[in-house]
């Protein structure tokens, strides 16, 4: 069988934590790093915790966002942009000035590409 | 007006018609790449057989779909590839580029041109992975497809549509075969394709050099997955054959295809299902082996008028293992295929070449893709064989054998002479039906053993000279008393 990766510990995290209270929850984690240690996948927690943090905020219908920029954009802009995705979202901003134009938001596993590279590049390979 | 004025004009009109607009890519995360496979989170509506764009240009083919990964293979360069990097959805099933502009070029299995004649000016692309074309749009093999091979076209003849497997140990003449089929298909309005597998790049190169310098590249396309590149290639090479020859046949042309070989093409997929985490089976096979080659061979058919009348023949080749036509793979293919040529390093040796065993091999469309004279003179020349076979052993003590059987030795013997054949010289039919009527009617008994292949030469060449109308009219099928009649005058007239 394959190892099971951060994302499949962190959803076993996730559903194990979810309904308890808080009495139980000292118990549950415990259990679990119990469960990382006979599967010796201690050593990607940092990555599990990465893809619990992720996956929670998705179950709790928090998008994730991440707003890429050719230049520095002002906050209510991108307040703008993130509400049309979703109510509930939070941004990550970054600026990239090789996209030389426009924006590219990454929201999970999926991309809108706005950016005039992107652009640039269909037109080359169209040319 | 000028030249750079069109070209600066046509940039212009296509930037007009250029549409901008915001493009939803999906994407997923490599978690783990090597030995040309790479793994991947993501991609949640991945497709089987989907092609996959890694940063650095490669391409991937995802074949398994996990739970909340999916597993590719690198068609390319996997050493840049990294752990993080962004993989993205093309949303297209694997296909490759098929048209007229294809012949006479060499490609890889992608589709990709390796020739350095420049880009292909293909319009099309066709999906690599094809359902088979079901029994109603089929005709039964009715047309013959000459090799040029006496001993083949005489006794295991191959019909237009068949399957015919090439199957023998290394060094027996299995790619020799192929090769002299294609340059028989000169003017026989047969396009042929030759995918090479895991063949030495060496050895392509003299393939095909010797196709060009024969002419045959002007109706050949050549496909090499090479012995250096990943093996997802050679996998991928043959489907790729098959795909550019059903092109041509949904337009009702008659293509030849020949996998050289399948074998190397098993070795491949068992490289990669074994990598890809799949259970092996039987010589570490993975479970579909047998699938991996029906799919491919099915796809070589006769369709009827209704469907264009066109037809794909297939030469797979096998190499065995010392003389075992019953290891795994091989009996796969034999049950798969229409019959078999199957070629012996004992009869090589014994400088029998094409090294055809006539006994194990066989065609399943048999006479039916013969033409009327070939039928006609193939039969007495196959029971003097069977006969010859049997008598054999005694071939040492002809002097004290009685006569008719010392006649039919001889007579054994002169035609398992003329059944040999040299290395790039197929021969016409109407010349094999005129050589094979002459032998088999005592017309070289006369003649000294090593003399018969000298003989068959200057009848050959009287006929062309003084006979070429009755070669014409054995050429276009035709089969009457007056021609048999013709024959043996053209016989006696050179005995003479």
């Amino acid at each position: 069988m394959p190892k099971l990766i951060p994302i499949q510990y962190a959803k076993i995290l996730y559903h194990l934590t979810a309904e308890c209270d808080d009495r139980n929850i000292d118990a549950a984690v415990d259990r679990f790093m119990r469960y990382l240690r006979e599967n010796q996948a201690l050593s990607k927690l940092d990555y599990i915790l990465d893809a619990f943090v992720t996956y929670a905020k998705e179950r709790q219908g928090i998008v994730s966002l991440r707003i890429t920029s050719a230049r520095e954009l002002r906050p209510a802009f991108i307040e703008q942009m993130a509400r049309r995705v979703s109510d509930k979202a939070e941004t990550e901003v970054a600026v990239d000035p090789l996209l030389i134009g426009g924006l590219v938001i990454q929201h999970g596993n999926s991309i809108i590409d706005a950016s005039v590279k992107h652009q640039l590049d269909k037109l080359r390979r169209a040319l | 007006m000028s030249y750079t004025d069109q070209v600066v004009q046509s940039i212009r009109k296509n930037l007009e018609q250029f549409t901008k607009q915001a493009d939803v890519l999906e994407v997923g995360t490599v978690i783990e790449v090597g030995d040309g496979i790479a793994r991947m989170t993501g991609l949640d509506n991945c497709q089987a057989q989907e092609m996959l764009s890694f940063e650095n240009g490669a391409l991937g083919l995802a074949l398994n779909l996990e739970a909340e990964t999916v597993s590719a293979i690198v068609l390319g360069e996997y050493k840049g590839i990294s752990e993080g990097m962004t993989v993205k959805r093309t949303g297209k099933i694997m296909s490759v580029p098929v048209g007229d502009a294809l012949i006479g070029r060499v490609v890889d299995a992608l589709g990709q041109p390796i020739d350095g004649k420049g880009d292909l000016a293909t319009q099309e692309f066709y999906p690599v992975e094809r359902i088979a074309p079901g029994v109603m749009s089929r005709e039964p093999v009715n047309k013959p497809l000459i090799t040029g091979i006496k001993a083949i076209d005489a006794l295991i003849p191959v019909g237009r549509g068949q399957r015919e497997l090439i199957i023998g140990d290394r060094q027996t003449g299995k790619t020799a075969i192929a090769i002299d089929t294609i340059l028989n298909q000169k003017d026989q309005d047969v396009i042929c394709v030759y995918v090479a597998v895991g063949q030495k790049e060496s050895k392509v190169a003299r393939i095909v050099a010797k196709l060009q310098e024969e002419g045959a590249m002007g109706y050949t396309i050549v496909v090499s997955a090479g012995a250096s590149e990943p093996a997802p290639m050679s996998y991928l090479a043959p489907y790729t054959g098959v795909t550019m020859a059903e092109f041509f046949a949904d337009k009702g042309k008659d293509v030849l295809v020949i996998y050289d070989d399948l074998t190397k093409q098993a070795w491949a997929y068992r490289e990669m299902s074994l990598l890809l985490r799949r259970p092996p089976g039987r010589e570490a096979y993975p479970g579909d082996v047998f699938y991996l080659h029906s799919r491919l061979l099915e796809r070589a058919c006769n369709l009827n008028t209704k469907n264009g009348g066109g037809s794909i023949t297939a030469l797979p080749i096998i190499e065995t293992q010392a003389g075992d036509i019953s290891a795994y793979v091989p009996t796969n293919v034999i049950s798969i295929t229409d019959g078999q040529i199957f070629l012996e390093t004992s009869l090589f040796y014994k400088g029998i070449r094409p090294a055809l065993n006539v006994g194990l091999s066989v065609s399943r469309v048999g006479g039916a893709a013969q033409t009327k004279p070939m039928k006609k003179v193939a039969g007495s020349l196959k029971l003097a064989l069977a006969q010859f076979r049997e008598l054999e052993a005694f071939a040492q003590f002809s002097s004290d054998l009685d006569p008719d059987t010392k006649k039919q030795i001889d007579r054994g013997q002169r035609l398992t002479e003329l059944l040999k054949q040299p290395q790039y010289s197929p021969m016409p039919a109407e010349e094999q039906v005129l050589s094979i009527y002459a032998a088999s009617n005592g017309y070289f008994d006369a003649i000294d053993l090593k003399e018969v292949k000298a003989a068959e030469e200057s009848l050959i060449k009287f006929a062309r000279k003084a006979k070429s109308a009755l070669l014409d009219k054995l050429r276009a099928g035709e089969w009457s008393d007056d021609i048999q009649n013709e024959l043996k005058d053209t016989c006696e007239q050179y005995a003479k």
